[in-house]
């Protein structure tokens, strides 16, 4: 690659020991991600994707151990000392979760939690930080900015709400916007808001994303690459093309099969993935997706498939060898 | 079709909100307001709207657990509101609910066997231990749960898991109406399409009548006959499944519908999810005329000024003033 990426995991392995037990929440993940690209993680509950997150911040729980490395702009994040992290955190790079109530204090005004990260980190004074906000939530499409500031968050709407702390993570212009379930919460009218915004915060001010959502109608509108994570690992990975049209992964597969469309009539019946996924505290010795595959092979059960390319920045971890997906090729 | 099982006319649920102030005027929220419709035997009925388009409290209305401040909820020809506390309570065994959050639904101190045998224990308090424990585990096998997690606590199973035990308590009265409360909303995508499923065979199997409540289109789409559009309370759209997806004729139903962003990416960067504009009006203070009139792209001045009625055009009964010249313009 011509250029270095502004953000580069390499081998992140996230793990807790409980009660005598290990969970291997991240397992060797590694990912790139280049200025003003939306890179989006996609997985269910339990595959690792929020657990990559909190190491890559440096926010693990404290039974957590974390390997690897993730390379921010060359310097490492990873075991970087809590000064240097609190630097970057909230200013170099914002974080939007998915419940825009937890994310905001109930007890302050929505102006006093905007303006905070400009008065750590910017040491603006409050006049021109007021002013920043202003600005901020205008660009976010609140209405009455001014009045909204001296408002509370339960005067709110949800997707206003959600608008507010994406501002609250735009507002000291970070390179990269972390958005972890930004819209799960939100109605379908209110979630086409929110990613028209997203698409408009990367045109205007050239922000990268990392986008981590189960929703793929949300990953077709903004990603350029996808990550798919299964049981701590990702199983796939690509452009969105490779990944709705090319897929190579069983697991990929299954997950838009399983999706209801809405141009279906009723009574076709999804495709649902049987079972339920693995405990990663006794993760099967072969491939983890092994036992709910559809296509298994004897080797599956053996052996941990390693993610190869496939072509380009398309790779998968699968010993099965044909091309799924819409576009597939039928072998001769 | 025969009579239906469920009829439900001009049903109104307000709740009386303190106003401001110790002497304020107290405030109305008009929760649900003015909705008809009937559910035939055997049928699916799906109910889509945004959060506080009310839809949570018409199931609770339908089941009695909501106040109704005006109108009927007919079930099987008799109205609920009018039945003193034991005959409700009777009645009750043939409408059950699914909740949408399965482990905050489940008592944590109950075994699956106990939770799922509750409603036998309170509407057949002479049953044998041994008839209860035969008949709790029939119903499991039909769920998809291993007779071996009888014994175990809510907390070890997974949400799709506990789903499938919040299912077997509401059929094992073998009631007619089952009401489900955004069931699939909390669940994983893989997950999600498995209960989807369960459903559909429970429903064949029993001949279910299912009012299906959920804020995800596609999913409603997929397993419902018919659709009801419900917009602060109201009802905007009533119509077939498939009416509703190939020829929408509400503008709110238009705009819900292109609101969904679709998992094809060229096809989504070429045609991306379409955001309504403005905010959803309180409930307390709604918009004179249309409800909808503040974020429709066709309001005129008559939108304001007179409430539509719900009407039939074509297939479908549709509550807008500008249906035929929306339906005839170009998408």
């Amino acid at each position: 690659m011509a250029q270095a990426p502004l953000l580069a995991a390499r081998d992140v392995s996230v793990a807790f020991s409980t009660r005598g037990r290990v969970v291997h929440a991240v397992s060797n993940v590694s990912f790139e991600l280049a200025a003003g690209k939306v890179l989006a993680i996609v997985g269910e509950s339990g595959s690792g994707k929020s657990q990559m997150l909190l190491a890559m911040l440096g926010l693990t729980a404290r039974n957590g151990k974390v390997t690897g490395s993730v390379l921010f702009k060359g310097a490492e994040l990873l075991g970087a000392p809590e000064e240097r992290l609190n630097e970057i955190r909230g200013q170099q790079i914002g974080m939007v979760f998915q419940d825009p109530m937890t994310a905001l204090n109930p007890y302050l005004p929505v102006g006093l939690q905007v303006t905070e990260p400009l008065l750590i980190h910017k040491r603006m004074d409050r006049a021109t930080a007021d002013k920043r906000a202003v600005e901020m939530l205008k660009a976010v499409h609140i209405s009455e900015p001014e009045r909204r500031m001296r408002q509370y968050p339960h005067q709110l709407s949800g997707g206003m709400r959600q608008r507010v702390a994406i501002a609250m993570a735009l507002i000291c212009d970070p390179q990269i916007l972390i958005a972890d379930e930004p819209t799960t919460a939100l109605d379908v009218t209110v979630q086409a808001q929110v990613l028209t915004l997203l698409r408009e915060i990367r045109e205007r001010f050239g922000t990268s994303v990392i986008l981590v959502t189960h929703d793929l109608g949300v990953i077709a509108e903004l990603a350029d690459r996808v990550n798919v994570m299964y049981a701590g690992k990702v199983v796939e990975e690509g452009t969105a093309e490779d990944i709705f049209y090319r897929c190579r992964h069983p697991y990929t597969e299954a997950l838009q099969r399983s999706v209801p469309q809405l141009s279906e009539a009723r009574g076709a019946r999804l495709v649902a993935i049987a079972g339920n996924p693995p405990d990663l505290s006794a993760l099967p010795p072969g491939c983890s997706f092994a036992p709910r595959c559809f296509y298994r092979l004897e080797k599956c059960d053996k052996s941990v498939p390693p993610l190869e390319s496939v072509g380009g920045i398309h790779a998968k971890a699968c010993f099965y060898e044909v091309q799924l997906g819409r576009e597939a090729v039928t072998p001769a | 079709m025969s009579e239906p099982i469920l009829s439900v006319r001009e049903l109104r649920t307000y709740f009386e909100l303190a106003g401001d102030g110790w002497f304020g005027k107290h405030k109305v929220l008009r929760a649900v307001d003015g909705v008809s419709f009937d559910l035939a035997r055997g049928e699916t009925l799906g109910v889509v709207g945004e959060s506080g388009c009310g839809k949570s409290t018409l199931a609770r209305a339908v089941m009695a657990l909501a106040p109704v401040t005006s109108g009927e909820v007919l079930f099987a020809g008799l109205n609920l509101a009018t039945l003193d506390a034991r005959r409700l309570h009777e009645q009750r065994r043939h409408i059950q609910i699914i909740f949408q959050d399965p482990l905050a639904s489940l008592d944590p101190r109950m075994t699956v066997g106990q939770i799922i045998a509750e409603p036998l224990r309170s509407f057949f308090p002479g049953m044998s231990v041994q008839e209860r424990q035969s008949q709790v585990l029939e119903m499991m096998r039909h769920v998809g749960l291993l007779p071996g997690q009888i014994n175990r606590y809510p907390h070890e199973f997974s949400g799709g898991q506990a789903q499938r035990i919040g299912i077997a308590r509401a059929l094992i009265l073998h009631p007619d109406v089952v009401v489900c409360d955004e069931p699939v909303s909390a669940l994983d995508v893989s997950i999600k399409a498995q209960i989807v499923n369960l459903l559909a065979d429970l429903q064949a199997e029993f001949g279910l009548s299912l009012l299906f409540i959920a804020h995800d289109l596609a999913s409603v789409r997929h397993i419902s006959h018919r659709m009801m559009v419900l917009y602060l309370g109201k009802v905007m759209e009533l119509a077939s499944a498939d009416e509703i997806y190939r020829a929408p004729r509400h503008p709110y139903t238009q705009s819900l519908i292109q609101a969904i962003p679709v998992a094809d990416p060229r096809r989504a960067r070429s045609h991306p999810a379409k955001a309504l504009s403005g905010e959803l009006p309180s409930p307390i203070a709604p918009p004179s005329g249309c409800v909808f009139r503040t974020r429709c792209p066709y309001a005129i001045e008559r939108c304001a000024q007179e409430v539509p009625a719900l009407r039939s055009l074509g297939q479908s009964l549709v509550a807008c003033h500008l249906a035929e010249e929306i339906a005839s313009r170009p998408a």
